[in-house]
């Protein structure tokens, strides 16, 4: 039975496979005995066009491999926002702030009492800051909070 | 990481001791990135990537403790056992490593490429896939050898190439963070006590494995540039493929773990070889050890052994107290996180995963961007999952890709004057080329003919 889903994957791969090479090809291939930037590239991207090939070619036959359901999106996709946001607000908000939202969403996701929800984002931002930041010397962000920490 | 930001204190310091400093804290670390791979799923070194696999798999079982004993038991062994071999066999690895140029690196790097195919857990294409797309991902920054930018896209932090601890933490880390909130109703992890006694016999039941990895990780730590990062593979992927129960493989092999931290371990003593009698380094900690060394006035060499012989039983004594040291503290405080961790509620555990990928990112190199990195690779990661695609053969392409396959083989073709014969006409490459020969002839064509399978296959059907 033909897979529509591995189809897809396979022409995804194709298509990077393709776009790999061309971006190769600009970066000159020279030839195999004086090879240039491009040439590695080059070889990794025709490989890359063969076995996808090779992919689409057993999807469109049916014989496709395992493949796992996906779960829960809605969940994952919440998380995944929140650290796109996380990164893009680090540096201004800081690192105690910031850390503190991401670890509730997660809580928030995994469907956590609110009373346990707040202690665990609260112990587990203090202290992951105080050993990262005071104990091991990494500085992380102060952000708003700059005149406090 | 932690032996380049040490390396400053060591400045003040008498050489011999700046480097036992330098090496004990080379080999802790070695050692320690096998503690968060196994209970977190967050391999804290390139090097404990294998460890993960096999590691996680065994605590979600419940059996963490047995994990972190056999983990340090082996390590120990392992260490041990390259500190024996680096006594009896300096002198003659040390000619052998002279003989190592480019051609031979190359030939290195292609056997990793058969080890990511043998990696695919039972789909050799998806598995081939991931390992070219590993490969492409590598090709990202500046050329090494003619310093021109690839598929930078004029970004100055992909400059740099794709770093390869956040991609890890991606590719491990989140991705069982975002699995894990794809099934909420998920117990916490059971916990069987174990003591090192019993992961020392464990430890006895594959002894034989042991010695031949540490040979092998051995063997690699002398090769110059390759590094513990592609000889944990090595040694994960003997262990597979010697295995009498393949099957266990991705699901929590003892086997595997053994196969991955010994090779690692005795990688490290390995690398001293070059670094004290040819002044060559073999990976990044000894380069820094080098540059300490050249610092205070010292230039290792041939001559260099030959006139202070009590650096190298320094440095072995040195490394054994490591060992035994981190025995106690890897037993002791590796049991405490894990209680503390197979206590904390799942839910707690998801939040504090995602907080510390986010933050072991970050700390790398203290750049926003490799979040961005480590969540990128995250999403791949699930998405990857999702295909029934295995994550360990891209790892490998991205240790194997630009920094070893491509430089290696345009510097080999830049020394032949652009002919590839001497790809084939060395000593040393033949050797290689025979060795890979050998190994992908007992891998995959002999069990297909050896005498008995046919038998072994009418009992079945019978």
């Amino acid at each position: 039975m033909r897979k529509p889903g591995e189809i897809v994957v396979g022409l995804c791969f194709l298509v990077i496979g393709i776009c790999f090479t061309a971006g190769a090809v600009k970066l000159q291939i020279g030839v195999p005995t004086e090879p240039q930037p491009g040439f590695f590239p080059f070889v990794d991207g025709v490989i890359l066009i063969a076995l996808s090939s090779l992919f689409l070619f057993r999807a469109w036959g049916g014989r496709a491999g395992d493949s796992h359901a996906f779960g829960r999106i809605k969940g994952p996709a919440a998380v995944v926002l929140a650290l796109v946001l996380y990164v893009a607000t680090l540096e201004r908000l800081g690192y105690v702030i910031t850390t503190g939202l991401l670890s509730a969403v997660v809580l928030k996701v995994m469907e956590t009492r609110p009373r346990v929800l707040v202690l665990v984002s609260l112990s587990l931002t203090v202290i992951s800051y105080l050993v990262f930041d005071r104990l091991l010397g990494v500085t992380l962000p102060p952000g708003i909070l700059t005149a406090f920490l | 990481m932690t032996v380049a930001l040490l390396a400053v204190f060591t400045f003040t310091m008498d050489p011999l001791w700046s480097i036992i400093l330098l090496s004990a804290v080379q080999l802790g670390g070695t050692y320690g990135g096998s503690i968060s791979a196994t209970v977190l799923n967050i391999p804290g070194t390139p090097a404990s990537a294998p460890t993960a696999i096999e590691g996680y798999q065994l605590t979600k079982k419940g059996e963490a403790e047995v994990a972190l004993g056999i983990n340090v038991f082996t390590s120990f062994m392992g260490n041990n056992m390259g500190l024996v071999l680096l006594l009896l066999t300096m002198p003659l690895f040390v000619k052998l490593s002279m003989m190592f140029g480019p051609w031979e690196m190359f030939w290195f790097g292609t056997f990793g490429v058969f080890i990511a195919a043998n990696l695919s857990e039972g789909d050799t294409l998806m598995g081939m896939i991931a390992a070219t797309v590993g490969l492409i991902i590598s090709c990202i920054g500046i050329d090494p050898i003619d310093g021109s930018p690839r598929f930078t896209f004029g970004s100055t932090y992909l400059s740099a190439g794709i770093p390869l601890i956040p991609a890890m933490i991606g590719l491990f880390g989140f991705t069982e963070v975002f699995d894990g909130l794809t099934d909420i109703k998920v117990n916490n992890f059971p916990l069987k006590k174990t003591s090192l006694l019993g992961a020392a016999r464990l430890w006895w039941k594959y002894r034989w494995l042991s010695v031949r990895v540490s040979i092998l990780g051995y063997i690699i730590g002398v090769a110059p540039g390759i590094g513990a990062s592609v000889s944990s593979w090595v040694g994960y992927d003997h262990a597979r493929t010697t295995s009498k129960e393949p099957e266990k493989f991705g699901h929590g092999s003892i086997e595997g773990l053994i196969g991955s931290e010994t090779c690692n371990m005795a990688n490290v003593p390995g690398a001293y070889a070059p670094v004290l009698s040819l002044g060559v380094p073999g990976d990044a900690p000894t380069a820094i050890m080098l540059g300490i060394l050249m610092l205070h006035g010292i230039r290792p060499g041939p001559m260099f052994m030959v006139t202070n012989p009590e650096w190298l039983y320094q440095i072995v004594v040195a490394l054994f107290i490591s060992g035994i040291l981190f025995v106690i503290i890897g037993t002791y405080a590796g049991k405490g996180l894990v209680r503390l961790f197979v206590s904390t509620p799942r839910t707690a555990m998801s939040a504090i995963v995602a907080v510390l990928c986010a933050l072991g990112s970050y700390a790398t190199n203290i750049n926003l961007m490799d979040v961005y990195t480590a969540f990128f690779f995250g999403v791949l990661g699930v998405v990857m999952k999702g295909l029934g695609m295995p994550v360990s053969p891209m790892v490998l392409g991205l240790i194997l890709g630009a920094d070893l396959l491509d430089v290696e083989f345009r510097r080999a073709l830049l020394a032949g004057k652009g002919s590839i014969a001497p790809f084939f006409t060395r000593g040393v490459s033949i050797a290689l080329i025979v060795f890979i020969a050998a190994v992908l002839f007992f891998q995959h064509v002999y069990p297909k003919i050896k005498p008995g399978r046919k038998k072994d296959r009418k009992v079945i059907l019978e």
